[in-house]
């Protein structure tokens, strides 16, 4: 944080190099965000680029009063929303039938039976991720992927930690909802 | 501790949010209520499941494909114009103000109401009709009518 606020005042004095500093330090974690997000590897590829653009260009408008990171995020998850919306109408019209999303969660393979079984729930876990409206799939991914707290998840997405709770739970309950139809669908 | 109440547990519990205190109720109740015990297990299985998720990270190349973009891009902002700049940008707008203030005044000027109404007035007085001559036609109008009377 300390080094974040050292390259945010050397690039304020015009150094513009520090900026290169920063989107090397947050590149991965902005990527797999968007990748988590979005599935689409083109996509999130895009996603991400935007993201550090718009930090880029935003910068002048960066105040202390949050970490650079929140700020960061923040661009991130609002970013990917606006990806979702707007490729969400192009999928309906023009289904690729894709399923990047199924790559998201490889497994380990203690053993055949045990990998097969694997595979399957995080298959179905994928598939529920993607049924997730974008604000729950943001702060599940802030939560379990990102490892953020709830104080963080709040800075983030500028809500209440109370809302985060209650968001969370409410993903985690629509996740499992959604894993046990797709088993039972499966099974039929 | 009811079950309505433990389930808005179940995530922070997870989630190491909870203080020792509802940690301590929580689990008493989990101790007695195995429908909680197994909805815990199975949102912990979830969780579970998250953490074998791949990380990714981003292609080689990825940084310096951003700084090209942001090298090309002109500098927005007003924090880079020249400091003398912004009181240029307000002087402009204070005299287009001033002018339109000006102009205005003069066009109130030529139709104030105390001229107009001078200007009626003096419409009105009979001073501006001259007196017709003795061999006019309308004198002679007016002979013929009131001789009619």
């Amino acid at each position: 944080m300390i080094e974040d606020n050292r390259l945010l005042t050397a690039f304020k004095s015009g150094n513009s190099a520090a900026f290169g500093t920063l989107a090397r330090k947050y590149q991965d974690r902005i990527y797999n965000l968007c990748r988590h997000m979005l599935a689409d590897p083109d996509d999130s590829h895009d996603a991400a680029q935007d993201v550090f653009v718009k930090a880029f260009q935003g910068l002048k408008d960066f105040t202390p009063n949050s970490t650079f990171y929140t700020w960061l995020y923040r661009i991130a998850v609002n970013t990917c929303l606006d990806y979702q919306r707007k490729f969400s109408l192009r999928s309906f019209f023009f289904p690729t039938g894709n399923e990047e999303h199924l790559n998201i969660f490889p497994s380990p393979m203690p053993s055949p039976e045990a990998a097969y079984a694997d595979r399957q729930s995080m298959e179905a876990l994928a598939v529920a991720m993607q049924r997730l409206s974008g604000k729950l799939r943001a702060i599940i991914i802030l939560k379990e992927l990102e490892g953020l707290s709830y104080e963080e998840i709040a800075a983030i997405l500028d809500v209440s930690v109370g809302t985060v709770k209650s968001r969370i739970s409410r993903a985690r309950v629509e996740l499992k909802k959604y894993m046990q139809k797709s088993t039972e669908q499966k099974r039929v | 501790m009811k079950c309505t109440r433990a389930g808005k547990y179940f995530s922070p519990y997870l989630d190491g949010e909870l203080g020792p205190t509802e940690i301590a109720r929580f689990e008493a109740h989990l101790a007695g209520c195995e429908r909680c015990s197994r909805e815990l297990d199975e949102i912990g299985r979830l969780h579970g499941l998250f953490g074998q998720a791949e990380r990714h990270v981003a292609p080689p190349g990825f940084s310096a494909e951003v700084m090209e973009r942001v090298d090309s891009q002109p500098v927005k902002g007003f924090a880079f114009l020249p400091f003398f700049a912004r009181f240029v940008k307000a002087g402009v707008f204070l005299l287009v103000i001033a002018a339109g203030i000006m102009s205005g005044g003069m066009l109130m000027n030529a139709f104030a109401p105390h001229q107009k109404g001078t200007q009626v007035v003096s419409s009105l007085s009979l001073e501006t009709f001259e007196a017709m001559p003795p061999d006019s036609m309308g004198r002679a109008y007016l002979a013929m009518t009131e001789e009619g009377r």
